[in-house]
């Protein structure tokens, strides 16, 4: 399995170990989070509590950093920035969704491809 | 082998499980994922050796965790890791006692584990430094370290359960070789201040010059040649005791000095202006009469009285001859331990001779003696003959172990006693010093030495 992929990398996590178990694991942690925080996204663009969206943004940082998913960086700092629950904020959610949505099969695929 | 429990709190799995991976590389670390705060002090009975926590678990802040943490276990280290990057955050919680705050990068888990083996040291150095303390406690303790049973060594040890007892100063007096600082050490060691420095210092060993500024410290640029700030003994001594061993040495000016910071509590630093505030139990001592230096006008009254305190008078050992036997016994154990050879006994002739000198080197003299008779005794049995006094010979235990001698000239004496003991036997005594045959033929030949 390729460690470097368009949307996303999994450099950080072989640089900790090239163990297949490990990877595995994490990979699989990694889908479950942002399936997670996908639909605590969704539901927060109902509530459109600014605090809640910013401790959930907290928490997905770390790890959508890490895997070097590509576009979140720039939308977590931004989101991070802002004091009000407005349009640009509201597109901001979307795009980000939008980029877990997209990366889940394709990180799926990879599990199957790995051999632990 | 599992020695070091960490505890992770960490409600994001995918973070909490890299942490766990990361530090399990290591095998002396046992590491637990924890998932929640609640969770976390709930396993506080395992005594986790370090926590990192999540700055924001959902159940409760990290500063909020922090605070249970310590108060059910204060002494465990804590580490807060966090995507939080205000810096006063981390500030409040560092200023609350947490050993470090780690923020959530890419570099995380290295910063980690450097943290993890600097606090392993600190620990380390700590628990040494705990140990060593204890170690110096037990030394000091009198009962073991200043060895006698006679009255007056017994009315000596009620004054020092005194002096410990109270902050009052001390003022020691007995002839040279007495034990007056050991005496000073039990005081120090047996009361509160134990675990804070003890700092000796030697009246009569500072050049006139230096007194001041060993004792008061000084400012960078205070005089040629001060380059940088020195703390004075005053200062290294704060909190504990400070040990003025022959203060009768002590120049009147400063004696003026001394007595003014004995006034005021405070000094200040040879060309500084702030005062700094000083506690510090003082313990003096003095071969001198102090009291017939005042009168001669060789010391001040008026800090007489300030630093006389609780007298202690050590005995000469000549007045406690009950002691001199147990004392020679102690010094024999000894040295003994220290060089690995089994027991030496004292015959009885030997201990008539011992008791029938005068010791004016008192129990620093009886020492050396003993461990010259040791050195010399044979069958580890000391006999009349290895036995020698100062007074009245050339080779005493002073010339062997007190005075300078170059080390060819300490070579020459120990050969030469050896020659004595083996009956000229140059191939025993080479073979027994072991050195070359050919070295002590050589200063047989060239007269350097002579045979018995």
């Amino acid at each position: 399995m390729r460690a470097d992929h368009a949307l996303y990398s999994y450099n950080y996590l072989y640089k900790i170990s090239d163990n297949p178990a490990f990877i595995h694991k994490m990979i699989s942690l990694f889908i479950n989070s942002v399936t997670e925080y996908a639909g605590d996204l969704q539901q927060l663009q109902e509530t459109k509590v600014l605090h809640d969206l910013k401790r959930t943004i907290h928490k997905l940082k770390p790890s959508v950093l890490s895997m070097e998913v590509t576009g979140a960086r720039e939308i977590i700092l931004m989101l991070e920035e802002k004091s009000v629950w407005d349009e640009d904020l509201e597109k901001l959610v979307e795009q980000l969704k939008g980029i877990f949505q997209q990366i889940k099969p394709m990180m799926e695929a990879d599990l199957t491809e790995l051999k632990i | 082998m599992l020695d070091f429990k960490i505890f992770i709190v960490e409600d994001d799995k995918w973070y909490g499980n890299l942490l766990h991976h990361f530090l399990s590389q290591n095998p002396d670390y046992e590491v637990t994922l924890i998932g929640s705060g609640k969770e976390c002090l709930a396993q506080l009975h395992r005594k986790p050796d370090l926590i990192t926590i999540d700055f924001g678990l959902p159940d409760m802040n990290g500063e909020e965790l922090y605070r249970k943490i310590k108060q059910a276990q204060p002494n465990v280290p804590v580490i807060i890791i966090s995507a939080q990057e205000k810096i006063t955050t981390a500030v409040d919680l560092l200023k609350m006692g947490a050993e470090d705050y780690l923020v959530k990068d890419e570099n995380t888990q290295q910063l980690l584990w450097k943290a993890i083996i600097r606090l392993r040291e600190n620990q380390s150095l700590k628990n040494e430094i705990t140990q060593l303390k204890a170690e110096l406690k037990t030394r000091y303790d009198y009962s073991t370290s200043i060895v006698g049973k006679s009255p007056a060594l017994q009315a000596v040890f009620r004054l020092i359960d005194k002096a410990a007892g109270s902050m009052i100063n001390v003022s020691i007096t007995g002839e040279t070789g007495t034990g007056k600082e050991l005496v000073a050490k039990a005081v120090h060691y047996n009361s509160n201040r134990s675990g804070h420095p003890y700092v000796a210092v030697n009246m009569a060993a500072i050049p006139k010059e230096l007194v001041e500024s060993e004792l008061f410290g000084y400012e960078k640029g205070a005089f040629t040649g001060a380059q940088n700030r020195k703390t004075g003994r005053f200062e290294e001594a704060n909190g504990g005791t400070l040990f003025l061993d022959e203060i009768g040495e002590m120049d009147l000016n400063i004696q003026s000095k001394l007595l003014r910071v004995l006034q005021e509590k405070e000094l200040i630093r040879l060309g500084g202006n702030s005062k700094i505030k000083l506690d510090f139990r003082l313990v003096v001592a003095t071969h001198k009469n102090l009291a017939d230096e005042v009168k001669k006008g060789n010391f001040r009254e008026d800090l007489y009285y300030r630093i006389v305190g609780l007298p202690i008078a050590l005995p000469p050992l000549r007045e406690r001859k009950d002691d001199l036997l147990l004392l020679t016994q102690f010094f024999l154990a000894n040295y003994c331990k220290e060089n690995k050879i089994p027991e030496i006994r004292v015959s009885p002739a030997s201990r008539e001779k011992l008791l029938s000198y005068n010791y004016p080197g008192n129990i620093r003299e009886l020492k050396s003696v003993i461990e010259l008779a040791a050195v010399m005794s044979e069958n580890n049995v000391i006999e009349p003959d290895d036995i020698t006094f100062l007074s009245g010979n050339n080779h005493d235990v002073d010339t062997v172990l007190n005075t300078e001698l170059t080390l060819r000239e300490y070579t020459r004496l120990i050969i030469r006693n050896y020659l004595k003991r083996y009956n000229d036997n140059v191939l025993l005594v080479a073979e027994k010093l072991d050195i070359g045959k050919s070295t002590i033929y050589k200063m047989l030949q060239t007269g350097e030495i002579e045979g018995a």
